[in-house]
């Protein structure tokens, strides 16, 4: 099943906000598509992001049947990191998952 | 200790679960109550109720990430997995090829790696999980001609060691065992000289059985062991050193 890039940022944030609601039950900070995630000012700590990457590829898999590894050397060595933000995430996984109809094993994302 | 009545029964992962110790630990997951999935390089040529097999080599991610799928979408969860997968070569350090040492290390380290993390990532959701991994007492001895093979066995110790601490607090322990030799094709590969050594450098000089590991398992698996987690326990005794 495919999807379209503004549903997963949609259902990636959702996912961040129960994150954010887990690990700080009061004074949580809310969750939109530009939330850092990373550096001093992350709406999550080290490991509760962990954690919610976990999730996100568990959601891919599930809920789209999508196959895709999201921590990698890739990634890592990026100059930019695709786990800045959800939207960073959503386009990094839109190019992991290569264009619609592309015959891979796995479901797209598109545009 | 087996599941209670009326509960789903749990699910299990073996590795090289198609002969010796991994053949074992299936049965032995089986008469508890397990759901057993096994995986090896090749086929099983054995079957049994509760038991399904699936061909992966542990030391290849996608492989592994397969694996994994599979048990996800057949049972939704994973309870213990067995890192039993591992291959051995006995060489002198300066006759071992680096391809053994490669082989060892992938199939040993990586492979222990690949699986005990996807196992962690499906374990965490139920807040619970048993990840076991193999070591020998071929470490403590320091046993000449086994450098490849023992370096790739403390790797696996350490591995487990500070994996333990990380996935504590998803209800995740992670232990190892360390068995004395057991009568297996991977022992039987070894000169019986080096075997004799082996043997008569442990305490408890004799040969293992599947039953001294059986009582380990029994030990890291049960529900109050949850605070015994990063242990490597050695059977046959204090190295004789």
């Amino acid at each position: 099943m495919g999807m379209q890039r503004h549903e997963l940022i949609e259902r990636l944030t959702g996912l961040l906000a129960e994150a954010i609601e887990e690990e700080s039950s009061h004074d949580a900070r809310p969750a939109s598509p530009d939330s850092p995630l990373l550096g001093s000012n992350a709406v999550l700590t080290s490991l509760r992001l962990v954690t919610f990457i976990t999730d996100c590829e568990s959601i891919l898999e599930e809920e789209y049947e999508i196959h895709v590894t999201l921590v990698s050397e890739d990634a890592f060595s990026r100059r930019k990191s695709p786990f800045r933000t959800i939207e960073a995430l959503a386009d990094y996984i839109v190019e992991l998952s290569g264009p619609p109809g592309d015959g891979a094993a796995h479901s797209a994302v598109s545009e | 200790m087996g599941p209670k009545v009326n509960e789903p029964k749990p699910v299990a992962l073996v590795t090289g679960a198609r002969k010796g110790i991994g053949r074992s630990a299936v049965g032995y997951l089986l008469d508890r109550g397990y759901q057993v999935v096994g995986c090896s390089r090749r086929d099983a040529d054995w079957e049994a109720d509760g038991f399904s097999h699936v061909r992966a080599d542990v030391a290849d991610e996608s492989q592994v990430r397969t694996l994994f799928r599979t048990i996800r979408q057949r049972y939704g969860r994973l309870d213990v997995a067995i890192n039993n997968a591992a291959v051995t070569s006995m060489n002198h350090v300066l006759l071992t090829p680096a391809a053994s040492m490669a082989k060892m290390m992938n199939t040993n380290v990586v492979g222990t790696f690949l699986v005990s993390r996807e196992a962690a990532k499906l374990m965490r959701r139920r807040r619970f999980g048993r990840i076991v991994n193999f070591s020998s007492m071929a470490v403590p001895l320091r046993l000449a001609g086994q450098s490849a093979y023992v370096a790739s066995k403390a790797s696996v110790e350490s591995l487990s060691q500070v994996m333990a601490r990380e996935v504590a607090d998803y209800g995740i322990t992670v232990n190892v065992i360390g068995p004395s030799p057991i009568d297996t094709d991977m022992t039987r590969g070894l000169p019986p000289d080096k075997l004799e050594e082996l043997v008569g450098a442990l305490s408890i000089g004799r040969m293992g059985t599947f039953a001294d590991v059986a009582n380990i398992l029994d030990f890291f698996l049960r529900p109050e062991s949850d605070a015994v987690t990063g242990q490597v326990l050695y059977l046959g005794g204090i190295p004789n050193v």
